[in-house]
């Protein structure tokens, strides 16, 4: 089997916009048997470039608005995204992405990328979404809180376990804990009529967090496309919360978007990403 | 009883004191099972050696509040050598902990070392100890880029005791251990004198790794010498010696940490040296001689493929006690087995100082000092003990621990007779270039080091 960096099929003078960097990163994923969830968008480019994890694009030269990335920054998209995919927070990432004297170069990169495609039993291992914080010591997580995907389609991570490793996949994951708590908000608590416009106001709130942000915005995408197939009393949409975190939730045709809904709603979800925190 | 490889020249063996067995008696006796490798004859010691895995290191330092001053200065100047040590091919990461876990490098190709020893330079003493935190941290750090034909290795410097998240030694050692099998290995370094040894050997031997401890970044020295020199010279790895009794046989490898069983990990073996393992043969009077015993290693080379040696049997003559009693014994074999035996002694001996028991413990060495049949190397061992329990009772205790588990797993030479028929010198200027087959005096002492350790000579 070619080693991933070899499947890149970019011109080496390639460049193009951020919707085309995240198509042309989504199609490489693809190609090498990344299922959906990998794929990226061209707001997770600008996410990840507000981040500061992507290099700065060029200025295309007839249009000075208009932004192109290139080579480096598909590398830097496509290992951003495995990895967040695989629990890295992007401080992390980052860390990998840049030597002694900046960011990596092209040929650094493949070499990450031959190295990190597929998760080693070690990182599986101690695979947590914690990131390094005050509160990281005084709570020491178990190991193996979560399955990783599965690079190139077929790599069964429980089958690479040992027996013993593979059991502990069936302890409740932090994770799952608040996915839960927050179906729970949805589904038993909160009526509103449009959910995405709580999440988009409240989006306004300086003090949010990126990530909370992101998963905010998701959110509200989730939500609108939902009204948009319209005309159903109830049903189910899949929300991914952040890269790590998807619920499945029930919109109803009851929500009602009153003051007092949408603060539940953005106080429950804070204080689950608080609690989160907290206990990692 | 003998395997030998044609292709690669080494060799698994299972040696007894005496070449027979008493007819139709019930016994127990220990055995010695060895593995050699032999010399390497393209190029000498000391020099860049290509054929070692490149190494993934993650330096862990503990900068607590207790580490302030001389213990965080020589973790330091540890970890600078380490780094200025490294191949240009090996990478480095570099974690510190006190009551928060801090990424100072991520892993990164040692292209600037000048670089990272100025990020260690700025490291300064903190708060608690989060021990498991920091290790699991530096684990993270290399874990993604395990892979059969790198070396993955955590080296944890600490002077303290967890005293903040995960605590428990056995839980942390059973973490350890599983991130060992999975290919990231750990060695522990105890700074000062109130670290927990009992703790740091068992990550150790949990990690697969070694344990180091001492004063200064010069009392390291030879520990990290000696932990590079073999991974440098490695002709196996990660060996794994396993052995079966034969009908009314039941055989235990005395492991390093003072646990028996079939099985037990040997480390890493260089080339031009030999791994011991002691094993227990409890022989009933209904046996068959022969296969008394099975033993098989189970091993990786260089480049990460996997070797097996053996099955080796053991099949002894009976015979009757005036032809036995005739039969001259190993001198090698039998002190082989004594300094397992002292390694037994020690680890009693320690777990006696820890319960408080310290009066009885010093009174235990004392009698060691002249017990019969033992090696020089024990005998001195212990007498530096003792004397070193006048000046430092707390370091004495630690020396015991490290003393007893290095009579058991040391590397020894190819040659069985030269190891351990000749107790030669090894001082700082008469030492051979291969650090790790020196018999060393003192743990925890560096053999340049003026004052007590020079005493009763630096090394033997």
């Amino acid at each position: 089997m070619l080693k991933p960096a070899a499947r890149i099929r970019l011109p080496g003078d390639w460049q193009g916009t951020a919707e085309e960097l995240a198509s042309s990163a989504s199609v490489f994923l693809a190609d090498c048997g990344f299922d959906a969830k990998f794929f990226c968008t061209e707001r997770l480019v600008r996410y990840y470039l507000s981040r500061g994890v992507l290099t700065q694009p060029e200025k295309d030269p007839v249009d000075r608005r208009k932004a192109l990335f290139g080579n480096l920054q598909f590398r830097q998209l496509v290992l951003t995204r495995l990895l967040a995919e695989r629990g890295w927070d992007l401080e992390r990432v980052q860390g990998q992405l840049v030597g002694f004297k900046g960011p990596k170069s092209i040929g650094e990169l493949d070499e990450l990328l031959n190295q990190l495609a597929e998760p080693s039993q070690a990182e599986q291992l101690l695979f947590q979404s914690r990131r390094v914080s005050p509160g990281l010591a005084s709570q020491d997580v178990d190991l193996c809180s979560d399955e990783m995907p599965g690079p190139f389609g077929k790599s069964s991570p429980r089958s690479m376990l040992s027996e013993s490793v593979a059991g502990q996949h069936e302890r409740q994951s932090r994770r799952s804990v608040i996915a839960r708590k927050f179906v729970l908000a949805a589904r038993e608590d909160v009526t509103l009529r449009r959910l995405a416009d709580v999440v988009e106001k409240t989006l306004a709130d300086p003090s949010l967090h990126p990530d909370e942000a992101l998963a905010l915005r998701e959110l509200a995408q989730m939500a609108r496309l939902a009204f948009k197939s319209g005309g159903k009393k109830e049903r189910w949409t899949r929300v991914r919360l952040a890269p790590w975190c998807e619920v499945n939730l029930r919109v109803g045709g009851e929500i009602v978007n009153d003051k007092e809904s949408k603060e539940y709603i953005i106080s429950e979800f804070r204080r689950i990403i608080s609690d989160y925190d907290s206990v990692l | 009883m003998t395997q030998h490889n044609p292709t690669n020249g080494l060799k698994l063996d299972i040696l007894t004191l005496k070449p027979g067995l008493p007819s139709g008696q019930a016994l127990k006796t220990k055995v010695l099972v060895r593995v050699v490798a032999p010399e390497q004859t393209d190029s000498p010691i000391n020099q860049e050696q290509t054929q070692r895995a490149p190494i993934d290191l993650a330096v862990v330092i503990d900068r607590s509040g207790s580490m302030t001053g001389e213990p965080l200065d020589a973790a330091i100047g540890c970890a600078e050598k380490l780094i200025q040590s490294l191949r240009s091919d090996d990478r480095v990461a570099i974690v510190t902990f006190d009551s928060e876990v801090n990424v100072v490098q991520p892993l990164i190709a040692l292209t600037e070392r000048e670089v990272l020893c100025a990020k260690l330079r700025q490291i300064q003493a903190g708060g608690n100890t989060a021990l498991f935190a920091g290790w699991q941290e530096g684990a993270r750090q290399i874990a993604p880029f395990t892979t059969a034909n790198r070396i993955s290795r955590v080296i944890l410097l600490t002077d303290g005791q967890a005293n903040n998240g995960l605590t428990d030694p056995e839980a942390i050692a059973e973490k350890v251990a599983e991130l060992a099998r999975a290919g990231v290995t750990t060695s522990t370094v105890g700074l000062g004198g109130k670290f927990n040894e009992t703790l740091l050997t068992k990550i150790a031997d949990a990690g697969e790794g070694q344990a180091h401890y001492g004063q200064t970044p010069e009392d390291l020295e030879d520990g990290f010498a000696e932990e590079f020199q073999i991974l440098n010279r490695a002709r196996l790895r990660k060996l794994t010696l396993r052995v079966s009794g034969g009908r009314g046989v039941v055989a235990n490898i005395l492991r390093r940490d003072g646990s028996r069983g079939d099985s037990a990990k040997l480390g890493t073996l260089p080339h031009g040296a030999a791994l011991d393992a002691i094993v227990q043969l409890e022989i009933g009077a209904e046996r068959h001689a022969g296969g008394l015993l099975s033993a098989t290693v189970d091993a990786l080379d260089v480049a990460g493929n996997p070797v097996t040696l053996g099955p080796v049997v053991l099949s002894l003559p009976e015979l009757n006690s005036a032809e036995l009693e005739a039969l001259p014994g190993n001198p090698a074999i039998a002190a082989a087995i004594s300094e397992s035996d002292f390694a037994d002694e020690f680890l009693r001996i320690h777990e006696l100082a820890q319960n408080g028991r310290v009066a009885e413990a010093l009174a235990a060495i004392r009698a060691l000092r002249n017990r019969p049949g033992s090696t020089e190397w024990a005998k001195r061992t212990a007498r530096y003990i003792i004397d070193l329990a006048d000046d430092d009772l707390e370091s004495a205790i630690k020396e015991i621990s490290y003393s007893g588990r290095s009579f058991r797993s040391r590397t020894r030479e190819a040659s069985l007779n030269e190891a351990y028929s000749i107790d030669y010198m090894l001082d700082a200027e008469t030492a051979k270039p291969e650090v790790y087959l020196s018999k060393k005096l003192g743990s925890g002492r560096s053999r340049k080091r003026s004052g007590r350790e020079e005493k009763p000579g630096a090394g033997i």
